[in-house]
């Protein structure tokens, strides 16, 4: 990570140029569900990209989405897609990952849920999270 | 010229005499933070660098300040990546480095407006996160 005062300043300058496609990281409380659901979905691509150590270009040739495309996905560009273009997408990856397979069969069964009593879905939304951090960290 | 250092938990200071950035400070991170799936606790920070910004031409430390943050905002921005799932801008040998746009959440010092981070990780030391430059974005 040693790099001269001239590479620092190149790299600030390619930044600059790339300045709105750059990912956006803000604070999320202030989100909308659908947002939210977006930026959920969109990860995906990321995580499946750094764990598999892919480039955007073999994922985009796997798969069949176009680069721009792929690019804006990995980039949380949201207000491009809706949930369904996204969920769309993710099923083509998931041909090609278990993971996302399960995560997006995980997906479909908790959108088939009854609608439960308030404190049911408090305590099912808290055991989903303790799960999930549980296996994160496993 | 050179920020004063904070008193918190430094690990080392230095002046990088070789680039001349100025203050480099390294930091055990008061909360780990998770990036792309690996527990950050210790950060890098060119304060000065971020402050006061290299010139273009000279390629030295500019004379006057553009931002006065401190390393417990840079923290705060930090803070902000845990989490996050962030594909990186290139990635060479080791090292992966990420450029964003990232809201200012430091009440009282630009809160709210749009920053553009650049920093880097290295795969064999995931703990470690290096912040190469932080600067408004908003004049872009």
């Amino acid at each position: 990570m040693k790099k001269s005062n001239k590479q620092m300043i190149e790299i600030a300058e390619q930044a600059k140029k790339n300045n709105k496609k750059l990912t956006h990281i803000t604070d999320k409380s202030f989100l909308s569900t659908e947002d939210r659901v977006k930026l959920g979905l969109c990860r995906r691509f990321v995580q499946f990209s750094v764990t598999k150590k892919l480039k955007l270009n073999e994922i985009a040739k796997k798969i069949g989405i176009p680069f721009p495309r792929l690019s804006e996905i990995v980039n949380y560009k949201i207000n491009k897609f809706t949930v369904d273009q996204l969920i769309k997408n993710l099923t083509l990856l998931a041909e090609y990952d278990a993971e996302v397979r399960e995560y997006l069969n995980l997906f479909e069964k908790i959108a088939e849920l009854p609608t439960l009593k308030v404190n049911a879905t408090r305590k099912l939304t808290k055991n989903v999270k303790d799960a999930a951090s549980q296996y994160s960290l496993a | 010229m050179f920020t004063i250092p904070d008193s918190r938990d430094i690990v080392s200071k230095y002046h990088k005499r070789t680039a001349d950035r100025g203050l480099v400070q390294q930091i055990i991170l008061k909360k780990p933070i998770v990036l792309n799936s690996n527990t950050i606790t210790k950060a890098t920070i060119e304060i000065d660098h971020i402050n006061y910004g290299l010139n273009k031409k000279t390629g030295t430390l500019n004379k006057k300040k553009r931002t006065d943050f401190s390393i417990n905002d840079i923290e705060n921005f930090l803070a902000l990546l845990d989490g996050d799932y962030i594909f990186p801008v290139r990635h060479r040998k080791r090292i992966s480095r990420f450029q964003v746009r990232i809201d200012c959440p430091v009440n009282n010092k630009f809160y709210g407006k749009q920053f553009i981070m650049i920093f880097e990780t290295n795969y064999d030391k995931s703990e470690e996160i290096y912040t190469i430059t932080l600067f408004p974005g908003w004049q872009l």
